[in-house]
């Protein structure tokens, strides 16, 4: 299975899909640890995340994968774990979701210029982005038309291939992460609640740059392909 | 005051403050400074882009001022930062070309994670893309 990229010069590249899915698991093993977690590289504290982000981020771009997003964005992530808001475990993967999100949603929305308002921006993420990034659209919005929008995918992509023990979020428990991830059983276990937390960064990096400030906060369904993205909205910078 | 050849200025604009200018001639030798008369004109169209942008739903909006026969065309993109060209010579086509092709560009700069959208471009490589594609599209 592959992914289409963009290249030099607007030359597609493509990626093999099974090397994108370790890249995340790396990622999440080094940058989105709770502090209980053995390993030495998951620390949240800046002045030992940036010399771990040295040494790590060879480890993490593991195999020259070029992807889609641009490879200064693993560098980054650890320095602004300390400054992302709030400053809690896991936050360097949210605020990297976030760049991401803020440069994939300048270069997807290229085509056109102004937006309706705040529900064509969410129509927007829902079919071109969602497109764009997960090659599907979202099944289902939702929204209370008073800035809550509730995003529900029944085959969230980058869930494809978890499975769940128990349900996420013990710390007793943990959803294993099926074939294709290489990681050791017992050490630094991978909730699905990690492996969405970058999801929930680039969603709201792709409203912050088309002007919308958001809070977004994923939860999965008992049927674990699905999962859905709670959107609430703070402030409207339009 | 007349005029041998176009002279054109072009200046982005993210946010609030201009990120990038650049001042392009006919002849080959590089300018510098901007001229100071471009640069207050272009400045005080600002507001004119920000009407133009909610008229229209696409990222080109033509003309939005002019000052005598010097006229101010604009682009905006999605995330409101601004493309500001100031010439004097008719040419909409070539115009709406060169803020597409300087678009893709602009992508590949926001695309550096070091970027924010107040971030000055000074990118010797974005200069001479500029400059490229001013010569293919409006000279």
């Amino acid at each position: 299975m592959e992914k289409q990229g963009q290249g030099q010069e607007g030359r597609r590249g493509e990626c093999a899909e099974t090397c994108f899915d370790l890249l995340l698991i790396e990622m999440i093993h080094l940058y989105g640890g709770r502090p209980t977690q053995g390993t030495t590289t998951t620390t949240t504290t800046t002045t030992t995340t940036t010399t771990n982000a040295t040494e790590a981020t060879p480890k993490a771009n593991g195999g020259g994968v070029q992807e889609r997003r641009p490879s200064g964005a693993q560098e980054r992530g650890p320095g602004e774990a300390g400054a992302g808001p709030g400053g809690g475990p896991g936050d360097g993967l949210e605020s990297m979701g976030f760049q991401v999100g803020c440069q994939l949603g300048e270069r997807y929305s290229k085509s056109r210029a102004s937006f309706d308002d705040t529900l064509d921006i969410v129509k927007f993420l829902c079919k071109d982005f969602w497109t764009e990034v997960f090659r599907k659209q979202v099944d289902n919005l939702k929204t209370n038309h008073r800035g809550v929008f509730v995003l529900y995918d029944s085959k969230f992509r980058w869930l494809r291939s978890a499975s769940a023990g128990k349900m996420m979020g013990d710390n007793a428990s943990a959803a294993a992460v099926g074939a294709g991830s290489g990681g050791q059983p017992g050490q630094g276990k991978t909730t699905v609640g990690d492996l969405l937390r970058f999801p929930c960064g680039l969603i709201r990096g792709v409203l912050f740059t088309l002007g919308i400030k958001a809070v977004v906060s994923a939860d999965v369904a008992s049927s674990l392909p699905a999962c859905s993205f709670t959107v609430k909205i703070q402030q409207q910078a339009k | 005051m007349p005029r041998d050849s176009t002279t054109l200025t072009f200046v982005i604009v993210g946010g609030e403050t201009p990120i990038y200018e650049c001042e392009i001639k006919a002849g080959a030798k590089k300018e510098e400074t901007v001229n100071y008369l471009h640069e207050f004109v272009l400045h005080a169209s600002l507001d004119n882009v920000d009407e133009a942008i909610w008229t229209t739903q696409s990222c080109y909006l033509k003309q939005v001022d002019r000052y005598y026969d010097l006229t101010v065309s604009a682009y905006a993109t999605s995330s409101l930062v601004k493309f500001l060209l100031l010439h004097d010579s008719k040419n909409d086509d070539g115009i709406r070309s060169f803020f597409h092709d300087i678009h893709e560009y602009f992508i590949k700069i926001m695309l550096n994670p070091f970027h924010t959208q107040t971030t000055k471009i000074t990118s010797k490589h974005f200069d001479e893309k500029v400059k490229l594609l001013a010569q293919k599209y409006l000279l």
